[in-house]
């Protein structure tokens, strides 16, 4: 996979689960300008939420996954 | 602004590897991979999307090892004999020096992934066999079979002997020792080339 070194990768722990809570972010999502690609790893526990964006910002998103009723923190190591 | 790391990225592939032949595709946590490559969670989404991406580019980066060392110093227009020989030669030294990345691409083989995978696999490999193949066909040197029945019996000896070198023990009640050398290997080779003359 290339990286391009004007995207920004974004990653969180949410607790994004079933399709409808995907539909849910997606709807969300969907419409930033700012993000490219975004993905949840719905197989690890972390349930971890990938974003390839363009300059957006990870507070914003945060706050509109958190908004939307799921858990989102970033991932500490 | 996280940049790539190629030292990093490669410890995560090598612990990747180990911890899927030593535990399984259940053994694999993203949690337990970050710790033993010692980098943080994070930094494994910043290479791979998620745990099935990196599964499926841990596969094809074997491969493409696997496939390069299969083509050194291999030239498709050689005779039949000597191109064979030299497959023999280079596939034998590959899973002889490489059997964590020969058990793992096993792994895939009977999994899921193994559909997605062989979509994959490396063009000029594929183009380099075909070729060779072809070209002993038509120069007569080769019957020409299904590639299935071709492959089994061109390459599964020789992987059969590999294994049971590798296990270090032979079949007679597995007291004495197998060691797969150049004269076992030519004897073989010998019987599987009369085996596809046409």
């Amino acid at each position: 996979m290339n990286v391009d070194n004007a995207i920004d990768i974004l990653i969180f722990k949410t607790n994004i689960d079933t399709e409808q809570d995907l539909n849910k972010v997606a709807s969300l999502l969907n419409r930033e300008n700012h993000i490219r690609k975004w993905n949840v790893d719905l197989q690890d526990i972390d349930r971890v939420l990938r974003i390839e964006s363009e300059g957006a910002d990870q507070m914003e998103i945060k706050k509109k996954i958190e908004y939307a009723g799921f858990l989102c923190e970033d991932l500490i190591d | 602004m996280r940049m790539r790391d190629e030292s990093k990225e490669l410890a995560i592939r090598e612990k990747a590897i180990k911890m899927i032949v030593e535990k399984g595709f259940d053994g694999l946590s993203m949690q337990k991979l970050a710790r033993a490559a010692k980098v943080s969670p994070a930094t494994i989404y910043i290479y791979f999307k998620d745990r099935d991406d990196l599964i499926i580019q841990l596969w094809i980066g074997e491969m493409q090892k696997m496939a390069k060392a299969t083509l050194e110093d291999f030239d498709p227009n050689v005779s039949f004999e000597e191109g064979l020989r030299k497959q023999w030669m280079n596939r034998a030294r590959f899973c002889m020096e490489n059997q964590q990345s020969i058990h793992f691409m096993e792994q895939i083989r009977h999994s899921p992934y193994d559909l997605v995978c062989q979509k994959k696999m490396d063009k000029t490999f594929l183009t380099a066999m075909g070729t060779f193949v072809h070209n002993a066909i038509k120069r007569k040197e080769l019957v020409p079979l299904p590639l299935e029945v071709y492959w089994s019996i061109a390459y599964s000896p020789l992987y059969q002997l590999v294994k049971l070198h590798t296990m270090g023990r032979g079949m007679m009640g597995g007291a004495e020792k197998f060691v797969l050398d150049e004269k076992i290997m030519n004897q073989t080779l010998q019987l599987v080339v009369k085996a596809l003359k046409p």
